[in-house]
């Protein structure tokens, strides 16, 4: 194969940007799925361990069948703009959680699973972060923006700012991880014999 | 014409409707909005889709007002604050739907290119917005087989099978999505969206002096509502 049509095959075309756009869909449904368990402050920073479960598939199926530089940089500047509705500083998170997947997905060999399972897990641990950032460092004005959430967020805060945070992270970690297992069983089990991936 | 309005008033007022309505304080001023989202679905034509976002403001409005003035306690207080969130996030969902109902995606790509917004951008909405309908079909279809096979997606069902019955919804559907991809990606290259010369269409949109009339009153509208919010708001008032 010329290198001019090896450039060419690397280069994200429009049928990648299409199933982007659709992974992306997808990542919301689930994560619309996950959210509203998090309506108490106990179970606030479960969301995104809960939501991992369901995204290991979707994001992994959307590492394998668009394996290609720039991926984990453009779905989590998608994110990061949808998610600018909260807080501004979620999406600033969240694109750095991009930033440093799409390094790591540029350094590491991207065809292996393990290369997406990190990714995977650094994106969504940066996604946390960014969302427990303004419950725990900005709670006040979050409070005066949205007095009806007044009690909710005070209560994620003390919550979070405790040693809970930790089992919070380590949830996450482990939730990510055993999405992404989750994910790989079934894209073999499913996705490979279908001709999918 | 303004029930064909052009796509870029539609964006416009879409975003304007969907921030706003997030960072609203007052409870008041978030039914005025959801008023003002049902007389754009009727502008539009769209009746099913004003009886639908009738009934579910209805309802979610109803558990709110309940938990603030009939029933107190922890569980009505959680409820109120969910329905209130679910309100709130919603509207991006509603106006999703706004925007598409009524309007061809080629339409929506010759406005985006007026704009000049990069092609994978627009490509990207375009494909959004078509997707979603779609995915709200097929969630259904879904849903019918299984309960066909006698795994319903239900409450009880997730705590005594989770993982069979997460498996059986979530295959299906994001294989039906890779399908879908599968069709857009050759529906889009046979239209030459992966050319990389600028495409031309026979498709003219122009604005129309009734159309940015009525656009700029919505949004004044809705400005108006983030006034009265804030004002409500300073003077301690959050109902």
């Amino acid at each position: 194969m010329s290198t001019q049509k090896m450039k060419n095959m690397e280069k994200i075309n429009i049928r990648d940007i299409i199933t982007i756009a659709i992974i992306f869909v997808l990542i919301f449904v689930a994560y619309t799925i996950g959210a509203p368990i998090g309506f108490m402050p106990t179970t606030y920073m479960f969301i995104h361990a809960f939501c991992s479960l369901m995204w290991g598939t979707i994001f992994l199926l959307l590492y394998t069948k668009v394996n290609k530089k720039g991926v984990p940089l453009i779905i989590s500047t998608m994110i990061a703009l949808v998610m600018l509705m909260f807080h501004w500083v979620t999406p600033i998170f969240i694109f750095a959680g991009g930033v440093l997947g799409e390094i790591i997905w540029r350094k590491m060999d991207r065809k292996s699973t393990k290369t997406m399972t990190i990714v995977f897990m650094v994106q969504v641990m940066l996604w946390y972060i960014g969302a427990a950032f303004p419950m725990i460092f900005m709670v006040e004005s979050l409070a005066e923006s949205t007095p009806d959430y007044q009690d909710l967020y005070m209560g994620v805060n003390e919550i979070m700012s405790g040693p809970l945070l930790i089992a919070g992270i380590v949830s996450v970690i482990i939730c990510t991880y055993l999405g992404a297992q989750i994910g790989k069983k079934l894209l073999k089990k499913h996705f490979e014999k279908a001709g999918i991936v | 014409m303004i029930e064909n309005l052009n796509p870029r008033l539609k964006i416009a007022i879409a975003l304007v409707i969907s921030y706003s309505s997030f960072a609203l304080i007052s409870k008041s001023v978030l039914l005025c909005n959801y008023i003002l989202i049902m007389i754009l679905f009727l502008v539009i034509k769209n009746k099913d889709g004003a009886i639908a976002i009738l009934k579910y403001a209805s309802v979610l409005f109803g558990l709110i007002f309940i938990s603030e003035f009939v029933v107190h306690g922890v569980i009505f207080e959680f409820v109120g604050i969910g329905s209130l969130f679910i309100l709130k996030i919603s509207v991006f969902g509603i106006m999703i739907y706004w925007i598409q109902s009524n309007m061809k995606t080629g339409h929506f790509i010759v406005a985006m290119q007026a704009i000049h917004l990069p092609k994978s951008v627009i490509i990207s909405f375009a494909v959004i917005l078509r997707f979603i309908p779609t995915l709200k079909i097929e969630m259904k279809e879904i849903s019918n087989a299984m309960k066909l096979r006698g795994i319903q997606f239900s409450l009880s069902n997730i705590v005594r099978r989770p993982a069979k019955t997460i498996e059986y919804a979530a295959i299906p559907l994001i294989m039906r999505s890779m399908t879908v991809s599968e069709q857009l990606s050759a529906a889009s290259m046979s239209r030459g969206l992966d050319l990389y010369t600028k495409r031309s269409s026979y498709i003219d949109l122009k604005f129309t002096a009734g159309q940015v009339i009525f656009a700029i009153i919505t949004i004044f509208i809705i400005l108006m509502n983030v006034y009265l919010d804030k004002t409500l708001s300073s003077g301690g008032i959050i109902i």
